[in-house]
């Protein structure tokens, strides 16, 4: 019985898992984005301006 | 690209207008900084329907070499980068704009296409909300970020801003442009794209002059380009969303277009006058629409004492800068023969 109940308790958490996205997720498949070659950040302008900080590199933000 | 912090940003809520001032009607617009946010330089140009004409993976990538030279040398030409950002805007995100309150997308992203805020919304939202408020709907919000072609400059879309051809009596003629300049400053301004071209007539003082520095060749000249008052009005507008909302509620019509001469002729319209032909009515599901008893087949010839609207966008931006909110404009329109009027309302 305890090993039935392990078996389910872990699948629906995978389940709840794969079912759990933030906001930004489902926005980038609501837009069927593609995974770029190397990471863009995703509709966070002030993640950009920090890491652009941290780097030294500048901008380039894409609207679209 | 890896020299780049990359971000995309694909919604507007909480966008900071007054550093984020770019054409939100472009299907893609690009805005180059440094993490202090000074502004290098911005890339996205559209001068009609055909929207993907101007951008090219060519000129885009001239433009992003040119905010890397800028970002290698930003001690140097941090003052002449300063005209990069635009004026304090009155609404400082698209969420405060009175003309998007309580439409239902104006919210944080929810994870729908349909379900944030456009970056068109931005510009629009504004003029609206300008006329709404009875203020003066300025020339820079119904013919924003002018293209080149408005001052005779057709420009290379693959290269960072150089000089395809310059047209016969045009203000850029009467400045010494030639087939072939390369813009390299404008208003003090350095130039990485067509885009800056735009920025810096979108914010032309008028009637004023603006400073250019091309090269030609190895040598670098300098030119004064002239703008007079009205020249923006060369341009059309009618590819840009807010068109749609124009049409609706100042007019109530769908699409308007132009009669050519021969039209005018068989219509016994002077070439010069205007013939503004109505091709359709908005669909039912419409809701915020002129009820103008304009019909299919109606030909626009004359509005209030105008009849030197000759084109679609001029008769919209008429209707829209000079005819307030609670007033009315009265249209002659031939129809069937003969001469109407339709008087209509201004309820936006």
């Amino acid at each position: 019985m305890r090993n039935v109940t392990g078996v389910v308790i872990l699948l629906v958490s995978v389940a709840a898992a794969a079912g759990f996205q933030d906001d930004k997720e489902k926005l980038r498949q609501g837009l069927k984005d593609t995974e770029p070659t190397r990471e863009w950040i995703y509709d966070d302008l002030g993640a950009g301006f920090a890491e652009a900080k941290k780097t030294g590199k500048p901008l380039m933000i894409v609207f679209r | 690209m890896s020299e780049f912090v990359t971000v995309r940003a694909v919604q507007a809520w909480g966008l900071d207008l007054s550093l984020f001032q770019f054409d939100g009607e472009l299907t893609m617009a690009v805005m180059f900084l440094n993490a202090d946010k000074t502004i290098y330089g911005r890339y996205g140009s559209r001068a009609d329907k055909k929207s993907s004409r101007f951008f090219t993976t060519a000129g885009l990538v001239k433009a992003m070499e040119g905010a890397l030279e800028l970002h290698r040398a930003v001690a140097d030409v941090k003052k002449s980068l300063e005209g990069k950002k635009g004026k304090a805007p009155v609404w400082k995100t698209p969420e405060q704009l009175p003309a998007l309150k309580g439409r239902p997308n104006i919210k944080p992203a929810d994870g729908s296409r349909g379900g944030c805020v456009h970056c068109h919304q931005a510009g629009d939202g504004e003029a609206w909300s300008m006329r709404m408020a009875k203020k003066k709907v300025g020339d820079d919000l119904v013919w924003a970020y002018p293209m080149p072609d408005a001052v005779g400059l057709a420009m290379d879309p693959d290269e960072r801003a150089a000089v395809k051809s310059v047209a016969a009596g045009s203000a850029a003629q009467k400045a010494g442009f030639k087939d072939g300049d390369r813009i390299v400053t404008m208003a003090g301004q350095p130039i990485i794209s067509i885009a800056d071209v735009q920025w810096v007539l979108h914010n032309a003082e008028v009637p004023g002059s603006v400073a250019v520095e091309v090269k030609r060749g190895e040598a670098t000249e300098s030119l004064k380009l002239a703008l007079a008052g009205d020249w923006r009005r060369a341009g059309d507008f009618t590819w840009r969303v807010i068109v749609w909302s124009m049409r609706h509620r100042l007019v109530g019509t769908e699409p308007l277009s132009a009669a050519d001469d021969a039209e005018k002729r068989t219509l016994g319209v002077a070439a010069a006058d205007m013939a503004i032909k109505v091709k359709g009515l908005p669909p039912s599901w419409v809701k915020e629409k002129a009820q103008s008893g304009f019909q299919p087949g109606d030909v626009i010839v004359q509005v209030d004492k105008r009849k030197d609207l000759v084109t679609e966008s001029r008769m919209l931006a008429y209707l829209f800068q000079e005819v307030p909110l609670g007033g009315a404009a009265t249209f002659t329109v031939l129809r069937g023969g003969k001469r109407e009027q339709v008087v209509v309302k201004m309820q936006w």
